[in-house]
């Protein structure tokens, strides 16, 4: 983030200090006094620059608008009826995890006719020492579907709580530290990538801990006066988050795709099996079929909105990841 | 915002250098200090160079962590443990070895270099009586605390390499006493050579 001015003077010869970010010693370019910096209560704060200004957010807004399975004539119906910059707070937790994970992972073995053989055991140890960055919302502002920090990078400037709209950090130093180690240590362990794990220990080192005040732009729009919202990265200019309508046509064309798509697949599947042409492709196919039904389903049923950012709702679009955890509950197949 | 010009704590000789660091060497009484997570007095000292090579001289910090180790319970898939038994006396389970920890910046793979370096061969240095001001010192940026934490990580790297595949410990680390050391080296062409 390069060095960032802030505001302070030497306390030896009087001139402006220019600080890298993050740093607790600084020289006196001037005097060369060493210099020692003490963040509020032991923590460090940074403030990135707003970097968008009303008609980008306004722009940004509207061509979100038009992409993804929203309502197609949202750009010219939405109204946008209340539209402001502020500041969020959050926590970041640069950490370094350094320790071990042993333990084993099993595989099927299969004999010459390719029949299954029994289990091997492959045994393993897994060395994690790399930096790790978490970052987490330190108040509530409500649903605005920003829960984490998604960049960490941007022109930082004197922190100034008190001269721009913020919000108050309402978690604690300690308990946000504490969060903040046990998300990195659960990082650290899936980072690993060990099945079964027989023994683990990992230490894990704050580096830097702070305070992040990051600008986004909250705007409140309606559509067939219903509200909805979008909030907009003030320093990358992009939308993050949103709620906005789904499109009764896109609905309707995927549940009945769906349906015909499904019903094909596992009729087929059906057939393959009982002709005893391929039992596994057959289930594969009924597998696929029914998944396919899901999914169809469940973007008929919910996907009359459409949501993006860290936001709790019913549909938030179907992956490849959750069609596999639902083909994995039905028999373990993974698609 | 707290903004203190740093001091000796023991004179009070207030410090000037274009150089910033995390610990703070006195000229004036010697006394090296820390400022986090508490302000402290530090055990240090400088080794001598003992070669002549190419390239710039500097002064590389490990933290010395004289340690006890006992190990209580291992479990080795496919092979013996030999490295760590070694080095405790006698190829006991229980035993005081130095752990040296690099205090600077590293990859994985330099770390465990320069820690595996200095903790399997240590080399036969003097500490240096008089300290060549010339040659300047690499920023600790590895605190003590961590240095710790560290030292335990590399109690299971030691562990964890071939010829078995770990599968469980159970030991106990005690650091003793911890002390700053300044290595000699030698910067030639992107590389860290030991200057002893």
């Amino acid at each position: 983030m390069g060095d960032i001015s802030l505001g302070i003077s030497c306390p030896s010869c009087g001139g402006a200090l220019k600080v890298e970010e993050g740093a607790k010693s600084v020289s006196c370019n001037y005097c060369n006094a060493l210099i020692w910096l003490e963040g509020d209560e032991g923590i460090h704060t940074i403030m990135f620059a707003n970097m968008v200004d009303r008609n980008k957010a306004i722009w940004l807004v509207q061509e979100w608008f038009r992409k993804g399975l929203k309502a197609r004539d949202l750009k010219t119906a939405g109204a946008i009826t209340e539209i402001f910059p502020l500041y969020l707070p959050f926590w970041r937790l640069n950490a370094r995890a350094a320790g071990w994970v042993c333990g084993y992972r099993e595989r099927q073995k299969y004999d010459s006719q390719g029949r299954p053989a029994g289990v091997e055991r492959e045994y393993m140890e897994r060395m994690v020492f790399r930096d790790f960055d978490w970052t987490y919302l330190a108040c509530d502002p409500g649903d605005i579907g920003v829960k984490r920090l998604r960049n960490l990078y941007g022109q930082v400037i004197p922190a100034n709580v008190t001269e721009v709209p913020t919000f108050e950090v309402t978690t604690s130093k300690t308990d946000a530290l504490n969060m903040g180690i046990q998300n990195v240590q659960q990082m650290a362990l899936q980072s690993a990538n060990v099945q079964h794990i027989t023994f683990q220990k990992i230490h894990v080192i704050p580096r830097q801990f702070m305070l992040v005040y990051y600008p986004v732009w909250l705007v409140r729009y309606k559509y067939q006066e219903r509200v909805y919202f979008a909030t907009i990265d003030g320093v990358l200019g992009k939308v993050i988050a949103g709620r906005a309508p789904g499109d009764p046509l896109y609905q309707s064309l995927i549940m009945t795709g769906g349906s015909v798509g499904g019903g094909l697949a596992a009729a087929a599947g059906v057939y393959l099996a009982l002709t005893g042409i391929s039992d596994e492709l057959g289930i594969l196919a009924i597998v696929g079929g029914v998944v396919l039904l899901i999914a169809s389903y469940l973007f008929f049923r919910h996907g009359s909105e459409v949501v993006e950012g860290d936001i709790e709702a019913k549909y938030k679009g179907f992956s490849l990841k959750k069609a596999g955890e639902i083909s994995s509950a039905m028999g373990g197949l993974k698609i | 915002m707290k903004v203190v010009h740093i001091k000796c704590p023991k004179c009070q000789n207030p410090f000037y250098s274009k150089a910033t660091d995390t610990v703070f060497l006195c000229e004036h009484c010697g006394a090296m200090h820390v400022r986090e997570p508490e302000l402290k007095i530090i055990d240090y000292e400088f080794w001598e160079f003992a070669q002549s090579y190419q390239g710039e001289r500097y002064y590389m910090p490990f933290w010395r962590l004289y340690t006890t180790v006992t190990i209580h319970h291992m479990q080795v898939a496919g092979g013996a443990l030999v490295k760590l038994a070694n080095l405790l006396a006698g190829g006991g389970s229980s035993g005081n070895i130095f752990i040296y920890v690099p205090a600077i910046e590293f990859s994985p793979e330099e770390f465990k270099y320069w820690s595996n370096l200095l903790t399997f061969t240590p080399p036969r240095a003097n500490v240096a009586l008089k300290v060549d001001k010339n040659v300047p010192k690499l920023a600790v940026k590895i605190g003590e605390a961590e240095a710790m934490k560290l030292a335990d990580f590399l109690i299971l790297t030691y562990e964890a390499e071939k010829p078995g595949v770990l599968q469980d410990i159970r030991y106990d680390l005690r650091v003793n006493n911890t002390k700053l050391i300044y290595f000699p080296v030698y910067y030639y062409q992107n590389r860290y050579y030991p200057g002893v």
